[in-house]
């Protein structure tokens, strides 16, 4: 069987090849597929690539199995053959033009243009390593856990990837989203792309104080109900927003807080404005922006242009919708109680300790004695939640141990009753039917009977509590 | 599947130079009364295809069925008349024990152990050898499975 370069006939087209047929998961198999319909390649070609990549299976078995197997299952097989046409793919689709491509498929074998890809993956592979610890050098100093969680993930990945194995796999665990992700790309590429443009986002947020870029992550954790550790959140998004509105309502650039007063300029500065004018004043805003924070690196202003288009368009929804202060974050200076004074983080009891205490309750027969063991007892929520589970209190004892607590405690077991609504939107427990609802365990049946037989103003101060404070002992 | 559809597409075209490769094997099993002809390598390679796609392995290669020929062709226990079928036998066996065996035993070792057991545990029968073939696979499972709870401690 002659294996070589495929028939070489005139490589001018008569008609184009269009780019919308091609795939860029499976570029070259589109690219041959069009190549066939348009009569440049024949099934002869195309048996003569599939050969020759067949070949190249059959080497890469022999080296993944270490010489000692010639057969392999079907799957892995099919990641190497993947593989395979990742580094295929790296070659050809680097030519703008398609036709370029498909001449490269007739003009050399298909070994020689794996080989060449396999090269340019393996130095792609070289180049990001490089740029994730220089990113790892300069990255924030945040609490979001999806962050660091995300930057700490790379080491495995670099451990785990293989250009000759695995090229088109992402092991990697990446929560943290970016504001413009290509999910259309995979293997290396996907995490230089990815690695690419959260340096660019943390070029920008280093612009920011730390404290700054804190107190705006506090503020989006208070609009989601969520620990601001928590949100899946990209953080150039919350603070470039901010720091537009900032000009917009005549602060600096630089300045990602924005106070209630601030939310009520922007509200009149756009309120009676036509969306052309709109846009108009933020295309002008972000530029002014770009010029206060002194920002000159060309890739990094064309990543804020291409937002900026996503930032009026998000503003326009907001105004339509009345929802401004949703992209606004205000940082409230208003210091709030911390339920974590009430029930400790990380104080759990251990279990011997905890069984101990829940016998100790099961054999008391008076109430109040019940409630002191407990409440002496106990330090953290989840501990509390526990033994409220745990089927040692009666009916009127769960009302008297509502009664002893205080109403940030209170807010705190109200948190987890109305998980969902509070996910939602804020809790409304006086006008709401939530309090109304049938709860699925006793402890939080009693509790909402409990609210019931609360004054308004009690219920009020209990849903203040439990919308604006900052909860450390548990998480939703 | 990108592979089974590139396999199949090619794969008349890969059956006449595996036939010739089969074929050459006749100059030493011949030295021991065994013949194939063409008619019957074409039904072996069709057999050992149904029995890899029965075992979800893919093998590009002839390697294996020359190497059981070669290491076969040599028993008491085959003549002419069984030659064809127990070839079928032995590839099936051989594909199955890879997958049970988690691959963790080499082409060449496997059909060592295979010849071994045909030709002295199991006197010649196949069903023997399935069955020895079966036990060993057990033990290597457990083995590998307390390798990689060993492992799992040492994390």
């Amino acid at each position: 069987m002659e294996l070589g370069t495929v028939n070489t006939r005139s490589l001018m087209p008569k008609m184009r090849i269009k780019k919308e047929n091609l795939d860029p998961g499976q570029y070259t198999l589109s690219l041959m597929k069009e190549g066939l319909r348009l009569g440049l390649l024949d099934r002869k070609d195309i048996q003569q690539i599939q050969i020759q990549t067949l070949l190249i299976l059959q080497d890469l078995i022999e080296r993944y199995t270490k010489g000692e197997s010639s057969s392999i299952r079907v799957d892995t097989a099919e990641g190497l053959l993947n593989s395979i046409y990742y580094s295929i793919d790296a070659w050809i689709a680097r030519y703008e033009n398609p036709e370029n491509g498909l001449e490269e498929l007739k003009r050399k074998t298909i070994r020689e243009i794996y080989q060449e890809g396999l090269e340019r993956v393996s130095e792609c592979l070289e180049e990001t390593e490089v740029l994730y610890w220089e990113l790892l050098k300069k990255r924030l100093e945040v609490s979001l856990e999806a962050y660091n969680a995300t930057l700490e993930a790379f080491p495995a990945f670099f451990q785990k990837y293989g250009a000759v194995f695995n090229a088109q796999d992402t092991p990697a665990s990446i929560d943290y989203p970016l504001v413009f992700d290509n999910t259309q790309l995979k293997g290396i590429f996907y995490i230089r792309h990815y690695l690419e443009t959260l340096h660019l986002e943390t070029q920008f947020c280093r612009l920011f104080q730390k404290e700054e870029i804190e107190k705006v992550l506090i503020s989006y954790g208070k609009i989601c109900r969520v620990r601001h550790t928590k949100p899946l959140v990209n953080i150039f998004e919350l603070i470039i927003n901010n720091s537009v509105f900032s000009v917009l309502s005549g602060g600096k650039a630089e300045c990602a807080v924005i106070s209630p007063l601030q939310l009520e300029l922007i509200e009149n500065r756009l309120g009676g404005l036509s969306k052309r004018e709109v846009e108009s004043v933020i295309e002008e805003t972000v530029e002014q922006v770009i010029e206060e924070l002194r920002i000159d690196h060309i890739k990094l202003i064309q990543y804020i242009h291409q937002y900026k288009t996503l930032l009026i368009h998000r503003i326009f929804n907001a105004m339509e919708n009345n929802s401004l202060h949703n992209i606004v974050l205000i940082s409230d200076e208003v210091q709030l109680p911390d339920a974590s004074t009430f029930f400790q983080s990380g104080e759990r009891m251990s279990d011997a300790s905890f069984r101990a205490m829940v016998r100790s309750i099961v054999k008391c027969t008076d109430t109040a004695d019940k409630i002191e063991i407990l409440i002496s007892s106990i330090r953290s929520l989840e501990d509390f939640i526990d033994v409220l589970g745990a089927d040692c209190l009666f009916e009127g004892e769960y009302i008297s141990l509502y009664s002893a607590l205080s109403d940030v405690e209170l807010a705190a077991l109200g948190r987890l009753v109305f998980y969902e609504e509070l996910r939602e939107s804020s809790v409304e427990l006086i006008s709401a039917a939530a309090i109304e609802r049938e709860a699925e365990l006793e402890w939080q049946a009693q509790y909402t009977a409990f609210l019931r037989a609360l004054n308004t103003d009690r219920i009020e101060a209990i849903e203040k509590f439990m919308n604006e404070t900052e909860f450390t002992g548990f998480e939703i | 599947m990108l592979l089974l559809s590139i396999f199949n597409s090619i794969d008349p075209i890969l059956k006449e130079t595996q036939v010739k490769k089969i074929l050459q094997t006749n100059a030493t099993s011949e030295k021991y009364g065994l013949v194939l002809t063409k008619k019957d390598v074409r039904e072996i390679i069709e057999v050992r295809k149904r029995i890899l796609n029965s075992c979800g392995r893919i093998d590009l290669d002839m390697e294996v069925t020359k190497k059981l020929i070669e290491n076969f062709c040599t028993s008491a226990f085959i003549d002419q008349a069984e030659y064809v079928a127990a070839l079928h036998d032995l590839h099936e066996i051989f594909y199955y024990l890879k997958n049970e065996t988690e691959d963790s035993i080499s082409d060449d070792a496997l059909i060592e152990v295979m010849k071994d057991f045909y030709e002295n545990s199991c006197g010649g029968s196949m069903e023997l050898l399935r069955a020895g073939g079966e036990e060993m696979a057990k033990d290597i499972r457990q083995r590998n499975q307390e390798e990689d709870m060993m492992k799992g401690g040492e994390c």
